[in-house]
């Protein structure tokens, strides 16, 4: 039975990836080519590419639930339909975390590896709803904090990285230094998949052995003006607010009683 | 004017990221000699916006390594 389980869900995967694959392919190649053509005004067309990315990746998720390869929560989802342009900084601990954001903000920037922006699946994606690469930080930095000005919402896995597993979270001050600057609420989303599944360390057909379930918790927006305290400068408001954001997501994931996030377990 | 141009930088360094003054030259490199990194480099570019009133656009900040490249870059703008 427990075969029969293991081996469905490994099927399951594999169509998953197969699906991810050539649904990315198909749309990079016909799909966004064609909204960027009929849609010449370049503001729009990122627009809707973006809603596309988001309801692609909402149906995908449904479909690995349906094939049973993964189960998820998500809680607090009404925050992300206020409307509100946030910084949304999230923990990293598998591949398809970037899925589930993307299907819960679809109208979201989202700043990606340049290693991910250069990969032929999803070069034209990228491009066409206008993500943002990490190739330069500075270039990086400045369209980030000039989208959050101009009223959207961005992404960013402060980590820079997957989270490896049992440590804790070192975030990068690149996403305390966009939010300082642009001066906008931050929207922390804790994610936590119980068994660990696409770390850093897996391939993809190595899967779990029990089905992975993934539960996402967006937590209340945080005025961090009130974090950075009297700083006058910004150098060292973004240090006090990469600290104080590195502890606020340790101990919220351990509150949360998050599974594998507890990092004094392991 | 570019005499002019070295002390406003001078100015910004100093009072942005506490560099020493002296230490602010035409062939100081930036990132090596005077420990900016890319977050203060995008705050570099804010000053210097409100300086002169031009944007630098943060890609051609990427060949910049000097505090002459700073000068030649607003030159040419």
């Amino acid at each position: 039975m427990k075969y029969i389980d293991y081996s469905l869900r490994w099927l399951g995967t594999a169509v998953s990836f197969a699906l991810f694959g050539l649904g990315g392919a198909i749309q990079g190649l016909i799909v966004y080519p064609l909204i960027r053509t009929v849609i010449r005004d370049r503001e729009r067309s990122r627009r809707i590419c973006r809603r596309w990315v988001g309801f692609s990746m909402h149906l995908f998720v449904r479909t690995m639930r349906t094939l049973g390869v993964l189960d998820y929560e998500i809680v607090g989802r009404a925050r992300a339909l206020e409307g509100q342009n946030y910084l949304i900084l999230a923990n990293h601990p598998s591949l398809i975390d970037v899925v589930f954001l993307l299907s819960i903000f679809p109208d979201a920037d989202c700043v990606v590896k340049d290693s991910i922006a250069q990969n032929p699946f999803f070069y034209h994606l990228i491009r066409a709803a206008g993500y943002i690469s990490n190739s330069d930080s500075v270039v990086m930095l400045d369209h980030a904090v000039t989208r959050i000005n101009q009223g959207e919402s961005l992404i960013i896995f402060p980590e820079g990285t997957r989270t490896q597993s049992g440590k804790i979270p070192n975030f990068n001050l690149g996403a305390s230094a966009i939010a300082v600057r642009a001066d906008c609420d931050v929207l922390p989303v804790f994610i936590s998949c119980e068994p660990t599944t696409l770390t850093r360390q897996d391939r993809w057909y190595q899967i779990p052995d029990a089905k992975v379930k993934f539960r996402l918790a967006i937590q209340p927006p945080v005025d961090i003006v009130t974090w950075s305290g009297d700083n006058c400068s910004l150098r060292a408001a973004t240090r006090q607010v990469n600290a104080r954001l590195e502890s606020y997501f340790l101990e919220g994931l351990t509150q949360a009683g998050f599974p594998g996030s507890d990092v004094s377990q392991i | 004017m570019k005499n002019d141009f070295l002390e406003n930088l001078r100015d910004i360094l100093s009072e942005e990221f506490e560099i020493d003054r002296d230490a602010v030259t035409e062939g100081a490199d930036l990132y090596e000699d005077l420990g900016i990194d890319s977050i203060d480099a995008v705050d570099l570019i804010v000053r210097l916006r409100e300086l002169t009133g031009k944007k630098v656009p943060p890609e051609q900040f990427k060949t910049v390594r000097s505090v002459g490249d700073v000068m030649r870059v607003i030159e040419a703008l």
